[in-house]
């Protein structure tokens, strides 16, 4: 369990034993709730600049798929029932809310992570690069939804894209891998990787969450 | 009962994918632009073997051509043409598939607008033999898409969800509540499709078969598909094996979804005509929300709170559409173990026929408990049962003949279980005898309505035992004749006590003594104690808590608990340590002492003042100055409880409009700043998530508002935030702007030339101060 990230998102004490005690038993929930999802596809290198239907104008994209023969694509989600929690515990308590709504984006991070790891073993003896996602660097966030249309994300996972290019459910990321030869050296490093970058309270003050923790 | 072994069609999208063609945004243009090809899919599995092929229609609405050059009419009428002329052996079916939509709650597409859409598809392919729902994994799109088929076309309607191998859909569905709404709701077969493979689907085929003896639909995908390329491998045979089993289960309609062809029907069409033997499974008596469902035998509580009769502060709620307390109270009522929800609005100067709709959907947002609708005015029990997401019990019918033909066509139209006072136009009979020969009335009465036995709830009537000593065991025999033949029965418990001291004791008496005459659905004040103690007790005692788990789990902590002296914790002490329950106690102490006002002033403000200061200082963290915020709206809850009663005016420091700008969908930060600011005396119009400018204007006009707080989490919704600056700042009487959200900074918000950026919610507070008291 990602509860160290959990007590960061949610802007609490690190030091409070009761809270840690409050975040295990909302995460240890939000597991049996929440069921992780996820669709994804490898594609092949089409030409430089393409993996056919995904053709890349980002600098940032290019230049870590410089030496990728195929990209994963892939789509996640928590799905409804977290929104719905989190719906109840808005009205109930706002502490709850906070507590789910952090253990959420926790559980989201160890799950991607836990496919990632899978994922590299299967591609052995290829490296995969950084996952990136639509939204950071000069990546456009309009790719959102190619990608949620290319994994049939609304049929399959339940996945909407808003006008305004957002998932719902909220706890939803749409991201791309690499596949590369080559070992990877790791490109995106710290805060601009971290899929909490826009909502880091530690951010917002000029600091960082492992300062933070010291 | 036997059911016959009829052969569906398989994917059309598969064949598309591999005929080569490019496949056009909207695939059911290519009834225009590829007649022929279409024609060949339906000609195909009509040749494999097909009995019925679904017409290529699947996603024609108007909403998806309103930017075609095509109109989804002639689009739904040529593919039904096309399927016709290919298969003209086969029944032909209009093919309807989700909107593509995020349905409300969680979207802003309504039920309405849902409804109107399928409505158009149905009319527009009104030529087809019959009509198939298929893909759906929202319950609340299903029922208008049924009941727009049911409504305007007299063609058998044939519907499937998706479920995943935890049997839910998506959006939580449960495999009871989809079977016993769309039953309810005049389904003629229903079923599965797509998202999973045969294989995966034979258990809740099983489990189907023993909800419902409507005919089942199977229509799986070629197994599940390689991860990685999406493709399915499964081969035909493979599928035709696990389509036995699926037969076996209880399938009599079987076709293939994603990855399946004609090679996989000629396969299947091998179990065309065989006979299945299915249980006739009783119906009816069953209340669900999409998530929770179950069947009214055994003992249920129903919540009464939710009803204004003698309740200021419901009232006041109800007056001033204060919604959100309304849904605390049903909140209230889960927590304290209700299974069920009754809902009344009946007060002067509310429209209950908009109200009961518009309160349904708002607890339906929240609460998974079902609802049981209560008027005496069938129009709103009509209104709130068409916009119910499952199935819903209404409250009430009774012998006299005009209501009756009031209420149960309601009833039988949207499946609802019906609550039946044994009374008639002379009023309640004085002897059990004749309370029961009104029920028989009553049930002789809803047979013609095609009402089961089980979806009728007897209620004998709870007459006040101070002034009709008499009629208390009149109840309890009505209660044991009912239940004994076999009836469900309700009573409204606490009437029994009116007018006497110590009420709770004679109603926990009366209680105990109508669970054991048969009582099985009691309408009571969940939140006493007693009388749950009463239920869960009554629950073992008549067999029905097996290894009396639940009577465990209730009491088990009792010992426990000692006594914490509370008397030593001040009133702010117990806010600053965010102790909710302690402080509402200390709360109410003080109420009877001081004046709501001086409660507010001298003990809340100071003890928030001091939780702000402190998170500030960074001694106390986000969490705990929640936790404070959440004890000092416990005190408020009582202090507006105290003034809702006694008549007193409330006063607010000022009126504050809330809204996470149009285009973002979080509102986490925007509530913590809303909790905070109502703590400190302010009033909050929240407008919620994803507001267009334009309502944030139009609010701030009709409210004469002083201050408003936009918030947005994403860079891509500053525009949205810029615009709504700009058109407040044209009104004539422009209202002071706060800007927060994780994007934004003092810069960005001098940039959008709001007037103060707020960087957390004890700034909000900040900042009201300075406006409201800056004259």
């Amino acid at each position: 369990m990602n509860i160290q990230d959990a007590i960061r998102y949610a802007n609490g004490d690190p030091k409070d034993v009761a809270l840690l005690q409050e975040i295990e038993q909302t995460y240890i929930r939000l597991m049996e709730v929440c069921p992780f999802r996820i669709e994804y596809r490898i594609l092949d290198k089409t030409s430089p600049n393409s993996f056919a239907p995904f053709s890349f104008q980002s600098k940032m994209a290019l230049d870590l798929l410089c030496s990728s023969e195929k990209l994963v694509v892939l789509l996640c989600t928590l799905g409804y029932p977290f929104e719905q929690e989190l719906n109840r515990y808005s009205l109930l308590d706002p502490k709850k809310a906070l507590l789910w709504d952090a253990c959420g984006s926790a559980y989201l991070e160890e799950c991607l992570d836990a496919f990632e790891q899978q994922l590299k073993a299967q591609l052995a003896p290829f490296y995969l690069t950084d996952r990136f996602s639509c939204g950071y660097g000069d990546l456009p966030l309009t790719m959102q939804s190619q990608i949620v249309s290319f994994l049939e994300g609304t049929k399959r996972l339940g996945v909407f894209v808003s006008k305004s290019q957002m998932l719902f459910p909220t706890k939803s990321v749409s991201a791309f891998l690499g596949v590369s030869p080559q070992k990877q050296p790791a490109k995106i490093k710290g805060c601009s990787y971290c899929m909490l970058n826009t909502t880091c309270p530690y951010r917002k003050k000029g600091k960082s969450c492992h300062e933070a923790n010291r | 009962m036997k059911q016959i072994v009829k052969i569906l069609d398989g994917a059309t999208g598969t064949i598309l994918q591999n005929s080569g063609i490019a496949i056009p945004e909207i695939p059911e243009t290519l009834n225009m632009t590829q007649p022929d090809l279409i024609e060949s899919i339906a000609r195909d599995y009509a040749k494999a073997g097909s009995q019925i092929v679904y017409a290529n229609t699947f996603g024609a609405s108007p909403l998806k051509f309103q930017n075609s050059s095509y109109s989804y009419k002639e689009c739904i009428q040529s593919g039904i043409v096309l399927a016709r002329k290919g298969a003209p052996a086969c029944k032909i079916a209009l093919d309807i598939g989700p909107l593509g939509q995020l349905m409300e709650p969680m979207g802003s597409f309504t039920f309405e607008e849902a409804y109107d859409q399928f409505k158009e598809i149905v009319l527009a392919g009104k030529e087809a033999d019959l009509i198939v729902i298929e893909t759906m994994s929202d319950l609340y799109e299903t029922k208008a898409a049924l009941l727009a088929a049911k409504e305007h076309s007299d063609l058998p309607v044939f519907v499937t969800m998706s479920f995943e191998e935890n049997e839910r859909t998506f959006t939580s569905c449960t495999l009871e509540s989809m079977a016993k709404t769309l039953e309810a709701l005049g389904a003629n077969a229903i079923g599965f499709n797509c998202s999973i493979g045969p294989k995966q689907m034979i258990k809740m085929v099983e489990k189907l078969s023993t909800l419902t003896s409507l005919p089942i639909i199977a229509k799986p995908n070629a197994g599940l598909p390689d991860p990685s390329s999406g493709t399915y491998t499964m081969s035909a045979s493979e599928f035709y094996e696990h389509m036995e089993s699926l037969v076996e289960a209880g399938a009599s309609y079987i076709g293939g979804c994603c990855g399946t062809s004609p090679i996989f029907i000629e396969q299947i069409a091998k179990l065309k005509g065989q006979q299945i033997a299915r249980e006739e499974v009783d119906s009816g008596g069953w209340v669900c929300s999409p998530l929770y469902a179950f069947c009214t035998k055994g003992i249920h509580p129903i919540g009464e709170r939710l009803n204004p009769t003698g309740k200021k502060r419901f009232q006041q709620a109800l007056l001033e559409e204060d919604l959100d307390y309304i849904v605390s109270i049903a909140l209230e009522q889960k927590e304290a173990g209700a299974d069920l929800l009754d809902v009344n609005v009946g007060h002067p100067g509310v429209d209950e026929v908009k109200m009961l709709p518009k309160l349904v959907k708002r607890l339906q947002s929240v609460i998974d408990l079902p609802l049981m609708l209560d008027s005496s005015n069938p129009n709103a029990l009509e209104a709130g049962a068409r916009v119910y997401n499952g199935i819903c019990a209404l409250n009430s019918v009774s012998a006299e003949k005009k209501k009756m033909q009031e209420v149960m066509p309601i009833a039988q139209k949207y499946g609802c279980s019906l609550v039946c006072l044994c009374l008639d136009e002379e009023g309640i009979p004085n002897s059990a005898k004749k309370r029961v020969e009104l029920a028989h009335r009553i049930a002789q009465q809803a047979s013609q309505y095609l009402l089961s036995k089980n979806d009728l709830w007897f209620d004998p009537l709870t007459l006040t035992v101070s002034s009709q000593p008499d009629q208390a065991i009149e109840t309890l025999d009505a209660l044991k004749e009912l239940s004994k033949e076999g009836y469900s029965c309700v009573l409204g418990v606490s009437n029994i006590s009116f007018g006497l001291p110590a009420r709770q004791m004679i109603t926990q008496a009366f209680l105990a003594q109508s669970l054991y005459a048969g009582l099985n659905l009691p309408i009571i004040n969940v939140n006493v104690d007693r009388y749950m103690d009463t239920i869960v007790s009554s629950r073992l005692l008549l067999n029905e808590d097996l290894k009396a788990q639940k009577y465990i789990e209730r009491f088990h902590a009792l010992k426990a608990e000692p006594q914490k002296a509370m008397e030593t914790l001040s009133l702010q002490e117990a806010v600053y340590r965010g102790l909710g329950k302690q402080a509402r106690l200390i709360g109410e102490a003080c109420l009877k002492t001081m004046k709501p006002l001086e409660v507010v002033e001298r003990e809340l403000i100071p003890s928030l003042d001091r939780v702000g200061n402190d998170y500030e200082a960074g001694i106390l963290y986000l969490p705990q100055l929640l936790s404070s915020a959440k004890a000092a709206q416990e005190v408020f809850g009582c202090i507006k409880e105290h003034l809702a009663k006694t008549g007193e005016k409330q006063n607010s420091k000022g009126t504050i409009v809330l809204a996470t700008v149009e285009g973002d969908i979080h509102d986490i930060g925007k509530n913590i700043v809303k909790t905070v600011l109502e703590n400190y005396g302010y009033t909050i119009i929240d407008l919620g998530r994803d507001v267009p400018a334009e309502t944030i204007v139009e609010t701030v006009k009709a409210n004469k508002i002083r201050l408003v707080g936009l918030s947005a989490l994403m860079t891509t919704t500053l525009p949205a935030m810029e615009k709504t600056i700009q058109l407040l700042h044209q009104l004539e009487c422009p209202p002071k702007i706060m800007v927060g959200g994780a994007v934004l900074t003092p810069q960005y918000a001098n940039e959008m030339q709001a007037d103060y950026y707020s960087k957390d919610a004890q700034d909000g507070v900040r900042i009201a101060k300075e406006v409201f008291e800056n004259v």
